[in-house]
């Protein structure tokens, strides 16, 4: 049975006076992947920062899977994952030793050889005993996913993951991140990469100036394109020709539909 | 036991400082296959053998002090240790990063840990460069005290005790909303002003008595500054961080063992324990969201309002593109305008000082002038960092410019050169309304004091690029980093003076042997500085751009 994983009521963030995000409501199920797009300064990462409990919103609340950032403060992050745009790992650490703390810090058991397996799947096995500063953009970006995934969170936030990865990097995160939806995970993903998004999402989050222009799930946009019959409108074009002035759609498609 | 220890503290804390520390010592090992870095590090030993070497000597061929000027001078010392945090956060509000790198910040902060967690690390982290610190001062005292492990032990305690503090003071003015911050910095700034009026018109007055009952040679004992400095401590507002010091002041100076050592030791970790217990209950109410932290505090970029806003809409002068990046220094500069004239304020009274107490003018515009050079060389290129070390992130970016490395260079020293020379002819210019001294004196000075502050920064920024990091407060790596460039500083200021007294015996010898003498000595002594000042400056800034070359390569960025 699909239950919602995230409720997010009211959501408002401002910085000062500036509007950041306004007044999101929205619920998504477990084993859904959100894609969030819109153009740069939209809100998307706020967003994000907020679901993952990073920021305090101005006004509204979050709830996963009945935790609340603010009363469940370490309940909520055990469940969260939350990787920035910049990977962040201790420079002087090496990628075996990330592993090894990520593992302990969730108080989880650590296998050797479970991790290093995990490390030749994801092509760092080579470079398990460098430190995090010697690794190239794309490495620091799979450690710290890795780091993350190890511990198998109920819910992935993730600010564009497809960033510096090599195109069996990205495939491969593709493909794992459909592998834990299947689970029960929800996934939220920003992303600029429309047909990467395209492909691997269920929902569609689309922002402008931090109000909401869309959300539904990938078919509803399909349905939703501007001659009203094309079913195989691209993600892109959608994008490109979607007015601002369509928040009707959010009470029209519900939630998580 | 074990158990209950794992369920109050994360274990990975414990472990994520292992790794950190082996991780460190693994890239320092590394390091030292290269030739150039070999070189520096045993430079660095050098340096560090010989401020050993004279730490010992000190110690042990020195008279010992009497208890009671030990005391007041730990007093002193440590009052203004614990001060300092404080003051410096009226003119500049800390920054997250502060205390936790950005790095620390996402994984640390923001990971499955508790506020007690939070406090380990910070024990953590700050226990090196602890040992360190009171090690060192055991060794230091060790001919003063009975109990060099005493003192070991009071030192360490009590500087755990103040950086938590420091580190709870911090987090809360980090997680203080804006407008509350203001409203802090006004009530401090009207308190401090209050005790400068009151205590400056007092010292001025002892100054100039104690002048006239030296019959005009004047002379600090360094006890009557201790004692007066001690009574200033316990009668005004330093009194609540005076009774938090004494008792670990007690544990060093401590003359028996036994039960007097325990209670003196346990009175010590008591007060270690209720600032463990403060820093704890201020990441408790930010953990609870008491604060709101993090939207408002970044709205504080979005509300400013620059004072020099008209010059958003002038353009920018190319100047072989040293405009842009002196516009863009410039600009930040004009952002931290207030806490920067703040922090230059007690320069200049601290230089105008000597014209108020009563000694002949020439003395007291000697002695201006060496408060201003000396302040200037050791604490205003802490506080103007408008240049390459506040650009850490932005190095990489420097290179894509198009712009001549020499052009960014000049560029990058311009604004801290030109606002520390405009503090200092101000300072001199109300030296000579003080004073009845020449003004081509203080032209002479002035364009002496410019020439110097390009070195300054220069030499400031050079160190800094042979290996650029991030400020951090109270690791043992910044420490040391500190320590480095404090050492390198005094060993160039006694190579300046060395030359200086060559030149001028030099100077002195050769004018006698030319007409009007003594006009002769003071442009002969004069000229020769300025060269000397002029080459040294355009050295370093040659070096420096190299430097800056060099970086960019090595880095292959």
């Amino acid at each position: 049975m699909n239950v919602n994983a995230i409720q997010i009521d009211h959501l408002s963030c401002f910085y000062g006076e500036r509007l950041a995000v306004n007044n999101l409501s929205v619920s998504i199920q477990s084993g859904s992947i959100l894609g969030l797009i819109g153009s740069n300064g939209a809100g998307k990462t706020t967003t994000m920062k907020a679901i993952a409990g990073l920021i305090q919103p101005t006004d509204g609340t979050i709830t996963v899977n009945g935790l609340t950032p603010k009363n469940d403060a370490l309940d909520f992050r055990t469940h969260v994952a939350y990787l920035p745009d910049e990977p962040q790992l201790f420079p002087e650490m090496t990628v075996f030793d990330h592993l090894r703390f990520f593992a302990s810090a969730y108080r989880q058991k650590f296998h050797k050889a479970k991790s290093l397996a995990f490390l030749e799947k994801w092509g760092l096995f080579e470079k398990r005993h460098a430190p995090a500063s010697r690794l190239s953009r794309g490495m620091r970006q799979k450690l710290a996913f890795c780091c993350q995934l190890q511990r198998s969170p109920q819910l992935f936030i993730l600010d564009e993951p497809f960033t510096g990865l090599d195109p069996h990097g990205i495939q491969q995160l593709k493909e794992t991140l459909l592998e834990n939806a299947k689970k029960g995970a929800c996934i939220i993903i920003s992303s600029h990469l429309l047909a990467v998004v395209e492909d691997l999402c269920s929902h569609l989050l689309m922002l402008e100036t931090g109000n909401v222009s869309f959300f539904g799930s990938m078919e509803a946009m399909r349905l939703l394109n501007d001659h009203g019959h094309d079913n195989n409108q691209r993600l892109e074009d959608f994008f490109h020709t979607h007015p601002m002035n369509q928040n009707k759609l959010v009470d029209s498609v519900g939630v998580g539909s | 036991m074990n158990s209950a220890l794992r369920k109050l503290i994360n274990p990975s804390i414990f472990l994520l400082f292992y790794l950190r520390l082996r991780g460190r010592i693994r890239i320092a090992i590394e390091l030292l296959t290269s030739k150039r870095n070999r070189l520096l590090v045993f430079t660095i030993l050098a340096i560090s053998l010989g401020w050993a070497i004279q730490l010992f000597a000190n110690s042990a061929f020195r008279e010992s002090s009497s208890r009671i000027v030990i005391q007041q001078a730990m007093i002193v010392l440590l009052t203004a240790y614990a001060t300092w945090p404080i003051l410096k956060s009226i003119w500049k509000r800390p920054i997250a990063e502060s205390n936790f790198s950005e790095v620390e910040q996402s994984l640390i902060c923001h990971g499955p840990f508790t506020p007690t967690d939070f406090i380990f690390w910070q024990l953590l982290k700050n226990s090196l460069s602890v040992t360190f610190k009171a090690a060192t001062f055991a060794i230091l005292v060790s001919s003063d005290v009975h109990f060099p492990f005493a003192a070991f032990l009071g030192m360490a305690l009590c500087l755990l005790c103040l950086n938590l503090g420091r580190y709870a003071w911090e987090r809360l003015l980090v997680a203080l909303p804006a407008s509350a911050y203001r409203r802090f910095q006004g009530m401090a700034i009207t308190l401090v002003s209050l005790l400068v009026i009151n205590v400056i018109p007092s010292a001025i007055l002892f100054f100039r008595e104690a002048s006239q009952i030296a019959g005009g040679e004047f002379m600090m004992s360094t006890s009557t500054i201790l004692m007066n400095s001690y009574s200033a401590i316990e009668v005004t507002a330093g009194a609540p961080l005076f009774y938090v010091v004494k008792p670990f002041v007690e544990l060093i100076t401590i003359e028996s063992g036994g039960l007097h050592f325990a209670i003196k030791s346990l009175e010590a970790v008591l007060l270690v324990c209720a600032s463990i217990t403060t820093a704890w209950l201020v990441e408790l109410q930010i953990s609870r969201g008491v604060f709101r932290t993090n939207c408002d505090s970044e709205s504080e970029v979005h509300e400013f309002k620059s004072l020099f806003s008209q010059l958003k809409s002038t353009s920018i002068p190319y100047l072989y593109g040293v405009g842009p990046i002196v516009w863009r220094q410039f600009r930040r500069i004009a952002r931290e305008a207030l806490p920067t004239t703040i922090a230059s304020l007690p320069v200049a009274l601290l230089a105008i000082l000597p014209t108020q107490i009563g000694i002949t003018d020439d003395l007291a515009f000697v002695f201006v002038f060496l408060i201003l050079v000396l302040l200037s060389f050791l604490l205003m290129p802490a506080v103007l960092k408008f240049d390459f070390r506040s650009d850490y992130d932005h190095l990489s970016l420097f290179r894509q410019l198009a712009i001549p490395s020499i052009a960014i260079t000049l560029g990058q020293l311009a604004v801290p050169v030109l606002v520390l020379s405009f503090v200092q002819t101000v300072t001199l210019l109300a030296v000579y309304s003080q004073l009845q001294i020449s003004f081509s004196l203080i032209v002479a000075s002035a364009i002496l004091l410019f020439v110097a502050n390009i070195f300054v920064f220069g030499f400031e920024n050079f160190l800094y690029l042979i290996s650029p990091f991030k400020f951090e407060e109270s690791t043992f790596s910044m420490m040391l980093r500190t320590l480095m460039t404090f050492s390198s500083k005094i060993l160039v200021i006694l190579a300046v003076l060395i030359t200086l007294i060559i030149w001028m015996s030099f100077a002195k010898t050769f004018s006698n042997q030319l007409p009007f003498a003594s006009f002769s000595e003071i442009v002969i002594c004069y000229s020769g500085i300025l060269a000397v000042g002029v080459f040294m400056s355009l050295t370093m800034l040659y070096a420096l751009h190299r430097q800056f070359d060099k970086l960019l390569f090595l880095r292959g960025c």
